[in-house]
């Protein structure tokens, strides 16, 4: 191999650098039902293909289709890891290795589950909830830092993790997912396993400081008033909450039943609760 | 009243924020919460504004996007209640009240923009097989925004500045039971969300720790803060998984 061809199937930082903001800003952005971001995905590995394949016009082509027409669907900023491994595939394609697009293709896949769980559990399940909860408080109590907060902190979790795994990945290529993705053992199981834990009980102590529906009942027994609310808290503590959030659960995962069936059932119960005086 | 730059303001912002390039990638993530203090500015009021929005907030803690899909759409239902709010000097409870029919009417807007997105697909497939690549990039970064526009930014400035009168009639002629109704189903509604993180998350093995956190959370509720309760879940989330490891 010629020196200018070698030049030719690595990567400089710059190109990198633009499948990075490609990725984790437009990635998710042009979002279809029967393919979710793969559009999104092919367009995000397109400034590579173009510079690995620059006289070869029908492999640029065929990355757009095979890449665009593929069902992806993962979580932008731990989806980075998939990308740069695909780089990393498509340069040593680029060299004259034999790895044809539906292998790539077929590991993009089958990473996807995985990946998505993993970022759903670090960032939708715990880190944003955990976000909510500092700065909430803050913007109700009228301080312009709990919004501000809000978007400093979440922005700057998003671009570490973004980051960190874009050049982990990219480094050390294809066996950089399975040592760390590794369920239970590997690095990512056994983060994932923590993480879980961590938001099962700040979850938990959430929903008794927001779930607050009361009853306003009283009964009258020797001339002393007692309200149904301080009976069920002293006899049932924390049935309202547990029983609206378990009620739900129940209806979506055993009935099937959808979150605007679900609010629509709430509602029928709060007029009709509040009709007959439960609520006030 | 809400003036017509105003209106269209924040009916602009509205349409921005479902934007990629403005939200860094997280596409759809901006919250009630945020949306408070720059709409706020708008209406010239941002202390409010960041109240309202921390207050319409408190109705979803939890994670509401499962595979990005919205299901319950705090996001309409601040950028219209807040500007209101302050244009008319109504009470937080009311606000609230007012705020729940829209979580459900803006969950159809998303399904409905995505669909129109379809005939993109067209297009980006045409762009493949003739390698263009610029129409390739256009239809991934712009398009949705272009197809987005006349949807978010039109609704959004037809409700404010058009809709405002009827709006704050209807909220004047709101009955005491309809009122008690709707501020009942509010504290109801945290619920869901929470529910719909229990089923997403499938750890049913896990849930145990949700009840002692709810529970160390109801019992000391004056003693501790959330902050607390992560220390302590840190704690015990370290010794599970080294015990696990050991086991192994």
């Amino acid at each position: 191999m010629s020196e200018e061809n070698k030049a030719n199937v690595v990567l400089d930082k710059w190109t990198l650098f633009k499948v990075f903001y490609i990725t984790s800003t437009f990635m998710a952005h042009f979002t279809t039902y029967p393919r979710f971001y793969g559009v999104g995905f092919a367009a995000s590995v397109l400034p590579a293909i173009k510079k690995l394949y620059r006289d070869k016009p029908e492999e640029i082509i065929d990355a757009m289709q095979t890449y665009g027409e593929t069902y992806y669907l993962a979580e932008p900023m731990t989806s980075c890891a998939v990308t740069a491994i695909v780089l990393r595939m498509e340069e040593e394609r680029a060299a004259g290795k034999d790895i044809s697009r539906s292998v790539i293709n077929n590991f993009k896949t089958g990473v996807m589950g995985g990946l998505t769980g993993f970022g759903d559990t670090i960032f939708t399940s715990t880190l944003r909830p955990l976000a909510l909860a500092v700065f909430t408080p803050m913007a109700i109590a009228g301080n312009i830092m709990g919004p501000i907060g809000f978007v400093l902190f979440k922005t700057s979790c998003r671009y570490a993790v973004g980051v960190f795994m874009f050049r982990t990945c990219y480094k050390l290529g294809k066996n950089a997912l399975g040592s760390i993705m590794k369920q239970g053992s590997g690095l990512m199981g056994k983060l994932t396993d923590g993480v879980t834990i961590l938001s099962m009980m700040v979850m938990g102590a959430m929903v008794s400081k927001y779930v607050t529906p009361s009853i306003a009942l009283s009964y009258t027994v020797n001339d002393t008033t007692t309200t149904l609310q301080s009976f069920l808290n002293s006899a049932l503590p924390g049935i309202l909450p547990l029983g609206t959030v378990f009620l739900t659960y129940w209806l979506m995962s055993k009935r099937s039943f959808s979150v605007i069936k679900i609010i629509l059932m709430f509602l029928i119960v709060c007029i009709v609760g509040s009709l007959i005086g439960v609520f006030a | 009243m809400i003036t017509l730059q105003q209106a269209l303001l924040i009916a602009l912002f509205y349409w921005l924020v479902q934007n990629a390039w403005l939200t860094n990638g997280g596409y759809r993530f901006f919250f009630p919460v945020c949306i408070g203090l720059p709409v706020g500015l708008i209406m010239g009021d941002p202390v409010t504004g960041t109240i309202l929005g921390g207050i319409i907030q408190t109705m979803n803690m939890a994670p509401s996007l499962v595979g990005n899909t919205v299901t319950m759409d705090l996001q309409m239902a601040a950028f219209i209640t807040i500007p209101l709010a302050i244009a008319t000097n109504m009470a937080p409870e009311v606000i609230i009240a007012f705020a729940v029919p829209f979580t459900v009417i803006g969950t159809f807007l998303q399904p409905f923009c995505r669909s129109l997105n379809q005939f993109g697909i067209v297009l980006a497939d045409k762009a493949a097989a003739k390698g263009d690549t610029r129409m390739f990039y256009f239809v991934s970064i712009f398009l949705q925004s272009i197809i987005q526009f006349p949807v978010y930014f039109g609704i959004m400035f037809v409700s404010l500045y058009w809709g405002q009168t009827a709006m704050s009639s209807i909220i004047a002629a709101l009955p005491e039971w309809l009122m008690i109704s709707f501020i009942a189903l509010s504290k109801f509604l945290p619920g869901i969300g929470f529910a719909m993180f229990l089923k997403s998350s499938g750890r049913k093995d896990k849930f145990p720790l949700f009840f002692l956190g709810f529970y160390i959370m109801y019992f000391f509720k004056e003693q501790l803060s959330l902050i607390g309760i992560t220390i302590i879940g840190v704690i015990i989330a370290v010794m599970m998984v080294n015990n696990k490891t050991a086991a192994e």
